[in-house]
Order: C-alpha cells, then sequence, then structure tokens
C-alpha cells in the first residue's frame, strides 16, 4: 500500500481542494519542462566532455542526466496516476500494483534527483576521490530508504545540496565579478529557495506550486546563462 | 610555472593569427606564443598538415593565415573555456 508519509495527497498534484481547476495537472507539464533543460544542459555538457576529455565536464554531464531522468520519472508517474484515476473500472490486485509501483517511482526519482545534486556538489568541492563521493551517496541512500519521513529528508537533503551549490557559486561570483557567475548562484538561489518552500509547505498545495514555480524560473535562468555563453 | 597544455598552445598560435588580421608573420606568432623557434616551427608544421593553416611565401616573406578548420577549432575552444568557466571547472 501507498506510505501515506511518502506521499501527500498534492504530490500527484490532482487534489481540487489545493489546486486551481487552471493549474491542475500543470505540475507534470512543469516537470517535463524540467526534465528538457536538464537534459539539454546535460548534452551540452557532454559535447564539451567530448571536445576538452576533462573528467569534471563528464561527471557534470552525468550528474544533469540523473536529475533529467528524475524528472521524467516523476512526470510519467503523475501522468500515469491520472489515467488511472480516469478509468473506471479498478480491481484490488491492479490498485496494489500501482500503488507498489507508485513507491518505487518515488524512490526512484527521488535517488536520481538527490545522485544528481550530490554529483554537482562532489564537482565544487575539487575532490578527486570516488571513496569521498560513495560514502556520501550511501549516507544519502541510507537516509532515503531507512527514514520513516522519506518526503521530508529528500527534500531537508536536496536544500542542503543545493545551499552548499549556492555557497560554492557565491564564492566563484565574489572571486570573478562576472555576470555569468552571478546568475548562476542565482539560479541556485531560485532552485533552493523552490525546494525549501516545499519542504515547509508539505502540507499545502499552495507551497507546491510556489516552490515549483521558483524552480522553474531558477532552471530557466541557469538555461539562459548556458545559452548566452554558448552563442556568444 | 605551470606548463602549458598542448592545446592551450595551439590556441596561442591560431588567435595570434586571426588578431593579426589572418595574416601573421613568424615573428609575431613567436613573440606572442612565448615558444622557442625549433617548437614553433614544429607546431606550424603540425597546424598546417592538419589543414588549420595556410602558409603563404610574398614579397616580404612568409606570413600564416587561418583556415576554415583553424577558425572552427578556436570558435570550439572559446565555447569549451566559457562553459568551463561558467561552472567553475
Amino acid at each position: 500500500m501507498i506510505n501515506p508519509l511518502l506521499e501527500p495527497i498534492w504530490f500527484f498534484g490532482i487534489d481540487g481542494k489545493y489546486v486551481p481547476e487552471l493549474l491542475k495537472g500543470f505540475d507534470s507539464y512543469l516537470q517535463i519542462a524540467f526534465f528538457v533543460i536538464t537534459l539539454f544542459i546535460s548534452i551540452q555538457a557532454y559535447k564539451i566532455y567530448k571536445l576538452s576529455k576533462k573528467k569534471d565536464v563528464g561527471l557534470l554531464a552525468l550528474g544533469f542526466s540523473f536529475i533529467s531522468f528524475s524528472y521524467i520519472v516523476w512526470s510519467i508517474l503523475n501522468l500515469s496516476i491520472i489515467k488511472y484515476i480516469g478509468d473506471s473500472v479498478c480491481s484490488w490486485i491492479s490498485i496494489c500494483i500501482v500503488n507498489s509501483l507508485i513507491d518505487f517511482s518515488i524512490y526512484i526519482h527521488m535517488i536520481l534527483f538527490l545522485t544528481g545534486l550530490l554529483t554537482l556538489a562532489y564537482i565544487s568541492l575539487k575532490v578527486k576521490s570516488l571513496r569521498t563521493y560513495i560514502l556520501l551517496w550511501g549516507i544519502i541512500l541510507s537516509v532515503i530508504l531507512f527514514s520513516i519521513r522519506t518526503l521530508f529528508f529528500f527534500y531537508f537533503l536536496s536544500s542542503i545540496l543545493l545551499f552548499y551549490l549556492i555557497y560554492s557559486y557565491s564564492v566563484v561570483y565574489i572571486r570573478k565579478r562576472q555576470r555569468k557567475s552571478l546568475f548562476m548562484a542565482v539560479s541556485f538561489i531560485c532552485l533552493a529557495l523552490g525546494d525549501l518552500v516545499l519542504l515547509i509547505g508539505l502540507s499545502g498545495g499552495f507551497y507546491y506550486i510556489t516552490g515549483n514555480f521558483l524552480i522553474l524560473v531558477g532552471y530557466l535562468v541557469l538555461l539562459a546563462d548556458l545559452v548566452s555563453v554558448i552563442r556568444k | 610555472m605551470k606548463k602549458r597544455e598542448r592545446i592551450q598552445v595551439i590556441y596561442d598560435i591560431l588567435k595570434v593569427v586571426q588578431d593579426k588580421g589572418n595574416a601573421a608573420r613568424p615573428t609575431h606568432i613567436l613573440y606572442k606564443s612565448n615558444l622557442s623557434h625549433q617548437m614553433m616551427q614544429e607546431y606550424l608544421k603540425e597546424l598546417i598538415a592538419k589543414d588549420m593553416l595556410e602558409e603563404r611565401v610574398g614579397n616580404r616573406g612568409k606570413t600564416y593565415s587561418l583556415k576554415v578548420k583553424g577558425s572552427e577549432f578556436l570558435e570550439k575552444y572559446r565555447v569549451v573555456t566559457d562553459f568551463m568557466d561558467l561552472f567553475d571547472l
């Protein structure tokens, strides 16, 4: 059965009480947008990796591809549920199967997303140690798999990683004083705030919408920054 | 001082040629690329063989100009360095 602590009802974006009619199902489309943006960044990073052969660039491509696939998993999950609920005939067995699939998909989303963020944080740490990476990943995985308040800790851990990235890119901006570094820091500020809003608003749909829009702004700033560099 | 990477040396040579209005003399390249005469000759020979540079002999001596592949290399190098700079890699 679905673990109620794992999935608040608004997680699926289908609760009419919280989500206005106009915005129903909007999150699935937002997640597709996040998927497309992060996949684009990942592809660009991979192209740069092919040219430069720098390991850090390859890791960056990998990090963004993890984040990208985490969004598509979540989006497919949301769209499947909407379709499933739309179907009038539901047997007990099919409900059990769907519930198990939902739990599985949510865990996959969380693990992929946190792995992606951890990879980005690991690159900015500039520590070339696979053991450090595996250790940090193991801690994150243990928290997600064995915690009772899984969703809370998911947002909590992702907020910590995002705030670390804000610190890291802010230091880069202070050092370089470049506009592109400033936008980079701003994009991670939006992503972290979006995540924080989702964390503090675990019980309300309004926060869910606000958090998702902040994340969208963050990704759009990141995308604009990247495009300005590529097409200078 | 950190040793320059090979790719950085190639970029420096091609950039000198571009900055000199696509007609750089060996002395310009030698001065700006900060290489020994022998090393510069080896790099120039290689870049000509790879179709990135073209050697022209005129009344005032040799000049080097960029070919399409050389210009493409400069553009790709700029994108790579700007991208890596963006993510502080």
